[in-house]
């Protein structure tokens, strides 16, 4: 009797040790979705306000200018959604979210515990904003709100207040994300895209930061500046 | 490694030269349908073809030609980690510091005190390992590989191989902020050995390393949770190697939260664009 009382607890312990170990999965609709994925396809300028249109014809008279574009890209900004993530996706599953890096600046979780949007004025904006995914049968449609003015609508110039919203499916091998986004007062009528993604090799990740001003030394008598890029100097005791 | 480099750095450019020329010699393949620009509007570069964004020739001989599928073993670690306890070493209490070093946290103590960060964390310095393993980070399992993203002090990632190679030759090796990770199974332990680590990157908060070899022991615990003992060498700031250990429990997260490190320098800072050399 003492023996099969602990053959059934050393079994209990033993899956009770398993139960803990083993990972919660992600919803089974989602690995379809996962993996590395580039897109060549053209992208649809935004249908600019003679505003906004203003302010991207002032950028490239500041290129003629000065030599070089006002972009996130040159100010080490995370262009977040819907920006970053045209061509270069790497996306993978957790429980109750997919993340998604596009690029090598930008990281995004599409939240899909069934939460609502936060209301507005509790809700600081970010670069990738606040995404809520639900399934229209095997289409995950994902809602954003909640970014950043800086984020870019065309090269340089930001936004008022975006709406994304993005339908992500899987048609043969490719994925399919038909985007839509809005803003009363960028855009003369909603900026409508779809973006098909080819499945791209797993290779290493390699490294590829925006590092800005890493040491910035003065000299006490001109006033010079100098900037060093690329590793900061070694320091010795 | 030194004098070597730049014979390595002759040889890359050689060979990538090489490679152009045969390149431009073939005969120029139809833009596929996808890379026609729209009506009015520049054609997009085709990136996989540009020298920049061609993969870089493998100067590691012991690197597969495939990666491995991805190891069931490791499949049960994927998912986000939380730290459990302080970050050791953050009091600068117990590191095996020089003299020299010790000396240099206590006046920094003294004449600064808690008002001043003096880590790369303050200046949006990537870290790369240890200290990317010092708050929560985002373990995703790749064929032949462990991909880690943080978001603690600022977006940092690192690769770590796990597909039978060996380090890269010296000579080849170039320094990273990440450095190049190479695991290898002991028993159910992963032993991730990392070198070619920048100068630039913290034993601990505010103290540089000069030459880093990290060695990090992966390990399941029976309560599922992930621990691992960090080994690590330096021969200026060090006296001997620092070992500790840390626990990391799972975390409920769906991804982790957002926490860029933005240093930008205004547009409008004249002297800040006249150095970055934006400005004629």
């Amino acid at each position: 009797m003492m023996r099969l009382l602990a053959g059934v607890m050393t079994v209990a312990v033993a899956l009770g040790a398993c139960g803990r170990a083993s990972p919660p999965r992600p919803d089974v609709r989602l690995l379809a979705f996962a993996g590395k994925w580039s897109s060549r396809d053209p992208i649809v300028p935004a249908p600019l306000t003679a505003q906004w249109q203003a302010k991207l014809d002032a950028n490239h008279q500041m290129e003629k200018d000065y030599g070089e574009l006002d972009s996130n890209l040159r100010r080490c900004l995370p262009n977040g959604v819907p920006g970053a993530f045209m061509q270069e996706l790497d996306i993978w599953a957790r429980p109750n979210g997919l993340n998604i890096l596009g690029g090598r600046d930008d990281l995004r979780v599409i939240h899909l515990d069934g939460r609502k949007h936060t209301p507005p004025q509790d809700l600081q904006p970010t670069y990738q904003g606040e995404s809520i995914g639900h399934w229209e049968g095997d289409t995950l449609v994902v809602d954003t709100i909640g970014l950043m003015r800086s984020n870019e609508v065309a090269t340089g110039v930001g936004n008022v207040k975006l709406h994304v919203v993005e339908r992500f499916s899987i048609v043969g091998k490719q994925l399919k994300v038909e985007t839509r986004v809005e803003d009363p007062y960028a855009f003369t009528g909603p900026w409508i895209y779809t973006r098909l993604f080819n499945p791209a090799p797993q290779g290493a990740i390699s490294e590829l930061y925006c590092v800005q001003s890493l040491d910035r030394t003065f000299d006490a008598k001109t006033g010079a500046q100098t900037f060093r890029f690329g590793e900061r100097a070694q320091e010795k005791p | 490694m030194r004098p070597l480099n730049q014979a390595a750095i002759l040889i890359l450019v050689l060979v990538s030269a090489a490679s152009m020329l045969a390149r431009a010699q073939q005969p120029t393949p139809p833009a596929s349908p996808a890379a026609q620009a729209a009506p009015g509007q520049e054609p997009l570069p085709d990136f996989s073809k540009l020298p920049n964004f061609a993969p870089p020739p493998e100067m590691n001989p012991t690197a597969p030609k495939a990666p491995p599928p991805v190891d069931p073993k490791l499949k049960a670690w994927d998912g986000i980690w939380t730290p459990q306890g302080p970050l050791p070493g953050a009091d600068d209490a117990g590191v095996p510091l020089t003299d020299a070093w010790q000396r240099k946290l206590a006046d920094h103590q003294a004449r600064a005190g808690a008002k001043q960060d003096r880590s790369n964390w303050s200046m949006c310095v990537p870290q790369g390992p240890p200290l990317i393993m010092s708050g929560t980070f985002d373990l995703v399992v790749r064929p032949g590989a462990i991909n880690i993203f943080t978001m603690e002090h600022g977006f940092e990632y690192r690769h770590i191989f796990v597909d039978g190679r060996e380090h890269t030759p010296e000579d080849f090796l170039f320094d990273t902020y990440g450095g190049e990770s190479v695991g290898k199974w002991q028993g159910d332990t992963l032993i991730v050995d990392t070198k070619a680590l920048y100068a630039s990157n913290e034993i601990i908060p505010g103290v540089p390393g000069s030459s880093m070899h990290v060695v990090e022991r992966y390990a399941m615990r029976p309560d599922g949770k992930l621990q691992i003992q960090f080994t690590v060498e330096d021969e200026e700031a060090l006296t001997e190697p620092w070992v500790y250990t840390r626990v990391y429990a799972r975390s409920k997260l769906p991804g982790l939260p957002e926490n860029y490190c933005i240093f930008a320098p205004k547009p409008e800072d004249p002297d800040a664009l006249k150095a970055l050399g934006a400005m004629k």
